[in-house]
């Protein structure tokens, strides 16, 4: 693999992640060079497997990524090299990628909701408080996120384990950043009126 | 607050039972990225130069010439060549298309790929024939094949072709809803244009890339050839050569040291191909050096991808 695009004279690119050149950078040059193509991968596969991970499990992970990367690669004739940072496209591509395992997801779910109700707390008093009160949050979320529609779980989801801001999320599922707004808004009313029922300080209104 | 802070809460307990990405992941996904050189070639090469060239000029600490203000109105002549390829294109026998079909698109092509050679761009030129199946409907997927005829990557020989199964865009090549009338199309020109280009070149940028990659009804075809001729700023270009090596008369837009032209039959007035040529030296090129050109040999209708259209 000769990864030789940190050769790409710094007056054309726009700098990337830890100096690098950008990411619209190395995705032009590998149209010439496929194999620059790795660059991307390298810098986002973390973030991306971790994000796929929480969503449709350790066992589909692998799979999500490896066709995120894939659909990307074939798409990258069409990215916008204006862009300099790939990261909410290949969120978007990865969204996509999620969406085709709504079952997995909610299999997941039903799973993560049985272990978050069967699992015994033992130990200290003031530990056993600390572990049913959490038990019941994650119980309460997992409810909640199963409850969801599908475009309002995204951009939550996407706002909370992606870290995307609203622009970056509007740009990665192809929305206006008023339809992600009105959609995260939806999405965490319902969260915290499932918190609610065991945390009632949970309702608060985020400033600003 | 408390809601999103619970759920990142959530998502790192989850993360215990997630390994981080294996070796062996890298090695399944990075042995996919790699195909022949042609059929990378992106759709809309035109923008991608222009947005390195004028990252250059940015960058060189130049000052541009704003685009607005300035851009004469068309010229007579080239208006008159975009009204007869107009004509031309009516006069074409519309070609039946259902949505499982493919456009079928044969071009030889030549185009420059911009290396970087200790620090400065160079330009290192590919020239093959390229065929590509595009989905009529977008929904199935494409194919596309590439004959090198000059200057083939290491382990990639000419004179043979390359598959890239599935290397077609995946949108939708057969535009029944397109205008239809020069007002309308000058309008979807504008609205469907992407890029960091001023408007009118955007727009006509948009019209190549349109007429190029997909197959037009000929009202649709003719509506895009009048609604270039009313883009501010552009002329005619005598004597402009396809790749192929036929002579024809070009219409042009300039912006930022490209001049886009679209190359049409001196006889006929059918559109035969387009080129971009540098107005100003660039990647140790001469100022009016060609740096892509596609000449369209075919267009037709399949079932399949893959299959040759009859003669």
């Amino acid at each position: 693999m000769h990864a030789e695009v940190n050769k790409r004279p710094a007056s054309i690119v726009a700098e990337g992640p830890a100096g690098g050149p950008a990411d619209s950078a190395v995705i032009g040059a590998s149209m010439q060079d496929p194999e620059q193509f790795a660059v991307i991968y390298d810098r986002y596969s973390p973030a991306l497997h971790r994000y796929a991970g929480r969503r449709v499990g350790a066992e589909d992970a692998d799979d999500v990524v490896a066709a995120t990367f894939l659909a990307a690669f074939r798409a990258r004739t069409r990215y916008d090299l204006d862009r300099p940072d790939a990261r909410p496209w290949l969120f978007g591509i990865l969204t996509k990628e999620i969406a085709r395992r709504r079952r997995t997801e909610q299999a997941r779910l039903r799973a993560l909701a049985r272990t978050c109700a069967d699992r015994p707390a033992a130990g200290h008093a003031d530990q056993v408080a600390a572990d049913v009160s959490a038990q019941a949050t994650r119980r309460a979320l997992v409810r909640a996120l199963r409850g969801l529609a599908p475009a309002d779980r995204d951009v939550l989801l996407l706002t909370a384990w992606g870290e995307l801001s609203y622009a970056e999320i509007a740009e990665a599922l192809g929305v206006p950043v008023g339809t992600v707004r009105s959609r995260l808004n939806r999405a965490r009313r319902k969260v915290r009126q499932a918190l609610g029922g065991t945390d009632p300080t949970a309702i608060t209104e985020e400033p600003s | 607050m408390t809601d999103l802070t619970d759920l990142r809460n959530f998502g790192r307990d989850l993360d215990e039972d997630i390994p981080v990405p294996s070796p062996a992941l890298r090695h399944r996904v990075i042995s996919t990225f790699a195909e022949p050189p042609g059929p990378a070639r992106p759709r809309r090469t035109r923008t991608r130069r222009a947005v390195i060239a004028s990252g250059v000029a940015v960058a060189a600490g130049l000052a541009t010439a704003p685009w607005w203000g300035g851009a004469p109105a068309i010229d007579a002549q080239a208006a008159q060549i975009l009204d007869k390829a107009a004509v031309a294109a009516r006069r074409q026998t519309p070609l039946a298309v259902r949505p499982s079909q493919f456009v079928f698109i044969s071009e030889l092509m030549m185009y420059a790929g911009i290396n970087d050679h200790n620090g400065k761009p160079v330009a290192r030129f590919y020239q093959g024939q390229l065929e590509s199946w595009y989905s009529a409907s977008g929904a199935r997927k494409g194919l596309t094949r590439w004959q090198p005829r000059s200057a083939p990557l290491p382990g990639h020989p000419t004179g043979r072709w390359y598959t890239t199964p599935g290397g077609a865009p995946n949108a939708p090549a057969y535009l029944p809803g397109l205008p239809t009338t020069a007002d309308a199309m000058l309008v979807y020109l504008y609205q469907h244009s992407t890029g960091s280009n001023p408007p009118d070149q955007q727009a006509f940028i948009t019209a190549g890339d349109l007429i190029r990659d997909n197959y037009l009804r000929p009202a649709a075809l003719a509506a895009v050839f009048l609604a270039v001729a009313r883009i501010p700023g552009v002329s005619v270009v005598h004597g402009a050569v396809t790749v192929d090596g036929r002579r024809g008369v070009a219409v042009q837009r300039t912006f930022g040291g490209d001049s886009q032209q679209l190359i049409f039959d001196p006889a006929t007035h059918a559109f035969i191909g387009e080129r971009e040529v540098t107005t100003r030296p660039f990647a140790q090129l001469k100022a009016g050096a060609v740096l892509d050109s596609t000449a369209i040999l075919r267009i037709a209708i399949v079932n399949e991808a893959g299959q040759q259209p009859g003669s």
